[in-house]
This record gives C-alpha cells, structure tokens and sequence, in this order.
C-alpha cells in the first residue's frame, strides 16, 4: 500500500475521508453548487424560449417586490403559516396531554392519529377536494341539514382556510407521535413532587408539563414553520389554477408558475432566494425568541 | 388518579378526533364502489345502493391511466432511494461520529448546512443541469436529488455516537479492517435508527411531488402523485374516477402501516427524533 | 519471549500544553504481572493504550519481544487488551464474540472452535457460550471479555481498569481469578492498570507508581511499601494513607528532635540522626502509618517518654479487626490512627499517644524524597 499509510493514524484518517467523501460530494454537486448557480442566475434574465441570457444584476430582485401575483401569494404564505402552525401544534399539544393521561388504549388512537401521515398528500388532496364540493360534497350534504351550505374551495374567504384544514389535518399525527415522545420524557418523580406541592389539573399543565415540553415544541414550531413555507402539493391538487384571486396561491405555487410554465428562470431564482432568506429569518427568529421566552 | 367521568369525556373527545382523522378514507372507500350518479345524488346516500367496481376498472383502463407503471416507478425510485440513504448517510455518520481528521467539523458544518437550503431553490439548477446531462424523463432523474440527505447524516451520527469507542478499538486490535468494523460492527449496532431514517425517507419520497413533476414528460415515467394529479387533471370534474384512483394510492399505504405500525411508529419516536 | 520494553516513551497531545507521559522508561520481564497505578489523570492508561497501538507513541521505542513496534498496528503486536467496559459486541453471542478475531486473521473455522472452547473451559463460560452480553451480569461480561482475550495466546496481556465497574465482592473474587490465570497462563505477560492500590498490592509482582506522567517508582509491593522513595509513593501506597507532619528539625545538646509546634517535640532516634542533621532548622515531612499510632500506655512498643503528643478523638470506626480512629490535635490538624480493637475510644476522648519511629520516614521538604532510606 502506500507508503504514509504505514503510520496508524494516517490510516485511520484515510478511511475517514474516505467514508465521508460520497456524502461530501453529493452534496457539492447537488446543493452547494446548484445554489451557486441559482445566485447567479438570479441576477440574469433568462427566459428559455429566448435562449440567450441577459445580466440585470438587482433587477430581478426589484421586480420581484413589485409582482402584484408574488406579493399576494407571500401574504398568503404567511397567512398558511400563522393559522397552521400555532393552532395545529396547539391541537395537537390538547390532543397528546389527553392521550398521555393514562388512558389505556394509548396505541390506538397514536395508531388513528398517525394514519393521514402516512398517505400521499396528494391522494389526501384529491379526496379532501371532493369532500368540499359544494355541490354533493359531504360536508355541504351534511351542512344542508341546518340549511347552511359553504363555499369552501370556491371563495376567497374560505379557500385558504380549507387548505389549511389539510394541512393540519395530515401533520396532526407526526406532531403528537413527537409530542408524546417528550411528555414520555418527562419522569413521573417531577409530577410526583408536584403533586405534594399541591400542582394539579391547569396549572401542573402550565407550570411543569409546558416548560418541559418547550424543546419538544420548539423543534415542531420551527420545522412546522419550515414546511408551510414551501407548501406546495395541496395547493396545486385543490386549487391548480391559483384558486379565486389567486387567493391560495403560495410562494412556491407562484415560483413553479414562472419557472416552468413561464420559463423565466432568472426571475423565478431571484423568487427562490428572497423566500430562502425569509425561511431562514424565520427560523433564526423563532429559536432566539422562543428559547427565551418564558412561557 | 383520573375519575370515571375525566376518563368518559377523555376516550370520548379522543375518540371524536380519533374519528375525524380517518373519515375521509373510510367515506371514500365506501363511495368508491358506488355508480358516479350515485356519488352525486342528492341528497346522498351512504351505503352503496348498487355495488360496483367500475370505477376502479376505469381507472386502470381508461385513456391516459398507467397506473401500473406509476406504482412500479415510485416503488423503484423510493426502494432505491431509501437504500442509498441509509448506508451513504451511515457511512458518512460513522466518519463524523468515530474517526479524527483535519477540517472535520468544517465537513459536517457544511453538510448540515445544506438542509437549510429549501428545495426550490435548487429545482430551476437541477432541472438545467440534467437536461444538459440528457437525464430528463428517467429515473435516475428523479432519484438524484434524494439519493443522500443531510438529516439522514446528522441522525445517523448522533446514534454513532452513542455507541462507545471501546468497541471500535476492541475491533482493531481483534484485527477487523475498517469497512469490516463498519459492516459488522457499526452498523448492525444503529438498526434501530436506520429503520426510522428508512421508513421517513421511503414516506418522504413516496410523496414527492414537485420535483418529479417538473423532471418528467411523458407519462409512463411518472411516479404515484404526478401520475394520480395529471390522471385527475384529465378527468376535470369526473371524482368517481378521481376518488377510486386517490384510493389506490392510498390504501397500500395504510395496509403496510397497519402491518408495521409498531415498528414504525416505534422507530420515528425511539430514534430521537429532536432538533 | 514476552517482555517489553519502554524507553524514553513520551506522550503529548497536540493541542496540550504539557506532556500526559514523559519519559517513560521500564523493562517489564517475561511473564510479569506489571501493574501501573495512580490517581485519576496521571498517564497509567495512555502508557496502556501506547503499547495496545491506541495511541500514538509521540517520542522514545517501545518493543516487544526484540521487535520495535512503535509504527505496527495494535492487532499485529501479539497482545490482547481488555477494556474497562468490558467492550464485548452487544450483537453478537458469547461465542461469536470470541471467535471474532481469530475470523479476522484468517483462522480455520474448526481451529476457531477448538481454541474458543478451550477458552471457554478455562473461564468456566460454557453455560454462557449462546448468550448475548445484555443477557449477563457484570462479572460474566468479564469473565467473557478476559476469554476474548485469552483465545489468541497473545504474547502481551493488557487490563485497563478491568475490576472498577464491579461491586466489591465480585472485585474481590475476580482478583483472585485473575491471579491464577496469570499462573496457568505462564507464557504471557501481564501488564494491568488500576487507580485502587489495594488491588495493585495485592495482585502485581512489580508495581510502577505513576503520578502526573513519571514513574515515581517502580519495585514489588514490600519495597513500595516499606521503602517508599518519596512522599507521593509513600502516601499513595497503604490504606488508610500514612499520615504527615510538618516538622522542623531543632538540634539540640541531648540529641536531635522533630518539632511541631503546640503539639509535638519528638526526639529522633540515634540511628537516624545522621541522615537528618544537614536538615538543622529546616522543615521536613515526617511520615507516620496509622498502625504505628499508639496510645501512651500501650505495652506493645518501648515508648520514650517525651515522645508524646495530645489530641482528641473526633470520628471513630470500629471494624472489628481493628479500629480506625480520626485523630485531632489542638492546633487542629487532623491524622488518622489505627488501634487494636480493644482499645476502647470514645468521641471527644482526650489522648496521649505516642509513635514507632523505627518504622518512619522523614521527607525532603522541598523535593519531598525519603531521606530516611
């Protein structure tokens, strides 16, 4: 073998390169260098059909903020996010503190809860769409017996809320399973000491459960975040053209549109990355705040 | 201690939610085997009248349809996928947990890193570069991007770590190479956490829509979701059609987990997953 | 032939400032039972794990046999270690771990067989062949970590610390098994590290005392004992620890007395009054054992009057055998005491005792070496 490999920890390095080196290079390849290139193409104008590619340095970025279609679908983004995330975690937090109160059963419902994961969100959109059918959807059949039928996907109003359902409805489950988990985490001697502190009921929940739990909820805030997001499969199941007034349409909806319908690859990049430094901000934001907050 | 009416109204609103969570299945497999005039009436009714299974013939059948072919690429391209995830992301957790070399945590920094990176940034990119590379409308094509992921490392290293160096110094000096130790010794030694890495990756790219959307053209190459919505896009408003398909594709899905559910529920909460 | 040899060994970690080992040098014979020991820290496993090829050797040779293996991997030096945490494949049964290594170097499979049963007979592992480690207790564990070992007849034998994670009990008996492997197996040497001086005293047959990175000394376990070379060996070996004074040296017209002031003027006895005299109105260190602590009355030495000092018994323990008793001067220095268990202490006694200081030693204040040897 080679002559430096004689030296023990030289070897030993060696192999260690050599197990990390597929990883390190795929994610060359495949992530560092493509976000390299979609910087730079940001700063192009670049339309397929056109073929030939124009440098416009900020212009992209200008233009962006003064896209009716983008600035509306980035409210609708943060719109998704700020109903989703808060309120399914807090759904899912009552949920998993009824499961974890020593009920037995415990694995049917994790079992019922977990199934919606599990699928295709796309099977799941298509199903959910029939059920808002205003028409002979059952939610509008059922509803017709108190006389009240509504709009769902078909109004502005209601549109986003319906998808956001969804969107709830299928990350319940992870966010429980993940949810119970930590509860499990938290050893019976902490509520045992509670309760000869005389903390029961909400307050143990407030003061003991929540604290406890904060990682817990700070790790599925911060990845719920992440992931509403980039929402992108529902919305192009049950609304695909953008929904009415493009009111459901998301950032990556929008993004999708220009890169591969309107080939305006540089403009589309130059969408990619102020979203990227939204998500970032985001999440920095949320990490700093809520490791700090007290409650 | 809970009393008979807190333990009532608990198994009660769980079991309301517990219910909520699958009625749209259970509401579409019984309206499936109904006539499409049937799906439609009003007001509606809830057992089939007349039981049928046209719409799931039509569904493969029909114009358009290549549901087996669909099935048959997403199980390839998630089987392969997974597969590669799990060694190349244990291979390269291994290094970073157990060996020593210069710039080390600049390697990890930098791979972790690239999971802040959101996917669409990366489409417009990929998508030049593999038509450049003639890659469009194959496999490969949709498979490369997942092929190892930077969540799959850092799991996979934090269970490497637990694992004490007295092992891998034992099987030094028993004589094992380095790829031995990892084969043998390593690697059986993390199961648990490859099975949870495994089973999220495989859901993961089960469910991949965007990118395979954007990276196949014709029909017989796509995989379950973009063949199911360009299904269901041709059939507009017939969801007769759209439900039966959105079934087939589901119901697999929950077969297998009803068969592995402790293990997979198991895995995802054993392995640790916190951020 | 088994011996091994470190000369001039040093060990520094890169990002350290100080060297973990420096210049280290012993010729350890064929088939000793060489044991390193001291605190916590003071290099005794990174010299282990130099010569099982885990550490890099920074500076000096090391051989085995004739050969320098400084740059030869762990696996190809003839030794076999075992570990603290006993290190055994968790996957794997009792068996499979055993025949791990003799499948990496390419043995016969019936060969393989032959040898771990032979093993297994020795350690008395047969019930425990199909076992997994988890299925085990502690000493089992052991007993299988030691087999893994043994069935590669390695040249060199190494134990880091192999006892501390067992209770006392199981400790006690596995010294005792240790011991007579290392007789049964005459061709093999051993070399074990331990921080428990008690199970160095009782199993080594030469024990290097370590202590920040040096050998402090190197001899049997009566020479350590006996003639400790400075004050680190002499406190460290023995339990309880010998007890020390802070001394001056006064001469006087009579003779030469150790002086500590409000509690004690000793005078030395004539023997030693010649090692002592260059260290007229200077501060020495006299070393006392508990044992050789007696009350004033005791008919079991010639006590010399003047040779007395008072103190207040402040923590009794009773063992049985013997009594322990803590020991408080007025000055409030504090010193251990070992009584016949007859004797009968109480709580805030008030004592006159008296010392052997035939069996003392006086230590160099400054470089803290025995002078009295």
């Amino acid at each position: 073998m080679f002559k430096f490999l004689e030296d023990e920890k030289k070897q030993k390095m060696f192999w260690g390169y050599l197990f990390v080196f597929p990883a390190f290079l795929y994610f060359l390849c495949m992530n560092i260098w493509p976000m390299l290139y979609a910087f730079f193409l940001s700063f192009n104008d670049w339309n397929l059909l056109k073929v030939e590619k124009k440098f416009v340095f900020l212009q992209n970025y200008f233009e962006v903020f003064q896209d009716k279609v983008f600035l509306t679908s980035l409210y609708n983004t943060f719109a998704y996010a700020i109903i989703i995330v808060p309120l399914g975690l807090m759904i899912a937090i009552f949920l998993s503190v009824l499961v974890n109160s020593g009920i037995k059963h415990v694995g049917i419902f994790r079992f019922m809860f977990f199934i919606p994961v599990i699928t295709s969100s796309i099977a799941a959109g298509y199903i959910w769409m029939w059920l808002y059918e205003p028409t002979f959807g059952l939610f509008n059949d059922i509803l017709s017996i108190i006389n009240i039928q509504l709009p769902f996907l078909k109004s502005t109003y209601s549109a986003k809320l319906s998808i956001a359902a969804v969107v709830i409805w299928k990350n319940l489950g992870f966010q429980i399973v993940i949810l119970l988990t930590g509860l499990g985490a938290i050893p019976n001697s902490v509520y045992e000491a509670a309760e000869m502190d005389g903390v029961t009921g909400w307050r143990r929940f407030r003061y003991i459960t929540l604290p406890l739990l904060r990682p817990t909820i700070i790790f599925l805030s911060v990845t719920g975040f992440m992931k509403v997001l980039q929402m992108f499969g529902e919305i192009y199941v049950m609304a695909p053209t953008g929904g009415p007034l493009d009111s459901t349409t998301s950032v990556v909806f929008h993004i999708q549109k220009t890169a591969f319908e309107s080939y305006r690859l540089g403009y589309s990049s130059a969408m990619t990355f102020i979203l990227f430094l939204i998500i970032l901000g985001i999440t920095i934001f949320q990490i700093k705040y809520l490791s700090g907050e007290k409650n | 201690m809970l009393t008979r009416t807190q333990k009532v109204i608990i198994y009660l609103t769980l079991s309301i939610a517990a219910f909520l969570m699958v009625f749209p299945f259970l509401w579409s497999i019984i309206s499936s085997f109904k006539f499409a005039h049937e799906i439609m009436a009003i007001p509606p009714t809830f057992w089939p009248e007349n039981f049928t299974l046209t719409n799931y013939y039509q569904v493969f059948n029909s114009q358009g349809s290549q549901f087996g072919n669909w099935y048959k690429n997403s199980l390839i391209c998630s089987s392969l996928v997974t597969a590669s995830v799990c060694f190349f992301s244990a291979l390269a957790g291994y290094s970073l947990a157990k060996f020593e070399y210069p710039h080390k945590e600049k390697i990890f920094y930098t791979i972790l890193s690239t999971m802040m990176v959101p996917m669409q940034m990366l489409i417009i990119p990929w998508y030049i570069m593999f038509t450049h590379l003639k890659l469009n409308d194959t496999l490969i094509g949709i498979m490369l991007p997942g092929l190892i992921s930077a969540f799959g490392i850092f799991l996979l290293r934090q269970a490497f770590e637990r694992i004490p160096n007295s092992l891998v110094e034992a099987a030094r000096l028993d004589g094992a190479s380095e790829f031995t130790i990892f084969r043998r010794i390593m690697f059986p030694l993390i199961k648990p956490s490859v099975a949870a890495l495994g089973i999220i990756t495989f859901v993961g790219n089960w469910d991949a829509f965007l990118w395979p959307m954007i990276i196949t053209d014709s029909s017989h190459m796509k995989t379950l979701p973009v063949g199911l919505q360009a299904f269901a896009g041709q059939f507009g408003v017939e969801f007769h059609l759209i439900m039966a398909a959105a079934n087939l594709v589901v119901i697999p899905s929950i077969i297998i987990f009803i068969v592995f559910q402790k293990h997979i529920i198991g895995s995802i909460a054993s392995s640790g997953v916190k951020g | 032939m088994a011996k091994v040899t470190l000369k001039n060994i040093k060990k520094k970690y890169p990002k350290a400032e100080n060297y973990t080992v420096d210049n280290f040098n012993l010729d350890i014979e064929d088939h000793e039972f060489m044991i390193f020991v001291g605190p916590s820290g003071c290099g005794k496993s990174t010299v282990l794990r130099m010569i099982a090829g885990l550490e890099t050797i920074t500076d000096g040779e090391l051989m085995i046999g004739d050969k320098l293996v400084n740059n030869l991997p762990g696996a190809k030096r003839s030794i076999a270690m075992v570990f603290q945490n006993y290190a055994l494949y968790p996957h794997m049964t009792v068996r499979q771990n055993m025949s791990f290594s003799l499948e990496m170097n390419g043995m016969d499979k019936d060969e393989i067989i032959k040898k771990v049963e032979a093993a297994a007979l020795k350690l008395d592992l047969g019930d425990l062949l199909d076992r997994k480690p988890s299925e085990m207790s502690g000493g089992q564990c052991q007993r299988v970590a030691i087999g893994r070992a043994i069935v590669r007849d390695p040249k060199v034998f190494l134990m880091d610390e192999p006892l501390s994670n067992l209770d006392a009990k199981l400790r006690v008996k596995m010294r005792a098994e240790i011991s007579k492997l290392h007789t049964a197996l005459d061709t093999t040497t051993f070399i074990y590290v331990t921080h428990d001086q008690v199970e160095a005293m009782t199993m080594g047959t030469r024990i290097a005392v370590m202590h920040a990175g040096i050998i402090q000394q190197c001899d049997s376990p009566e020479v350590l004992y006996d003639s400790p070379i400075n004050k680190f060996v002499a406190g460290f070996i023995g339990s309880p620890a010998m007890n020390f004074f802070d001394c001056v040296v006064k001469k006087e017209d009579n003779g030469i007395y150790l002086e500590m002031e409000n509690c004690f003027k000793i005078k030395v006895p004539e023997d030693r009054e010649e090692k002592i005299i260059s260290y007229k109105e200077k501060h020495v260190w006299l070393g006392i054992r508990p044992q050789h602590i007696y009350p004033d009355d005791t008919k079991d030495i010639e006590v010399v009057p003047g040779n007395t000092l008072k103190a207040k018994a402040v923590v009794v323990e009773p063992l049985g055998s013997e009594k322990f008793v803590l020991f408080e001067t007025k000055s409030g220095f504090e010193f251990t005491a070992r009584f016949d268990p007859r004797v009968s202490v109480k709580k805030c006694d008030e004592f006159n005792l008296t010392f052997d200081l035939s069996l003392s030693h006086i230590f160099d204040s400054a470089s803290e070496l025995n002078i009295t040897l």
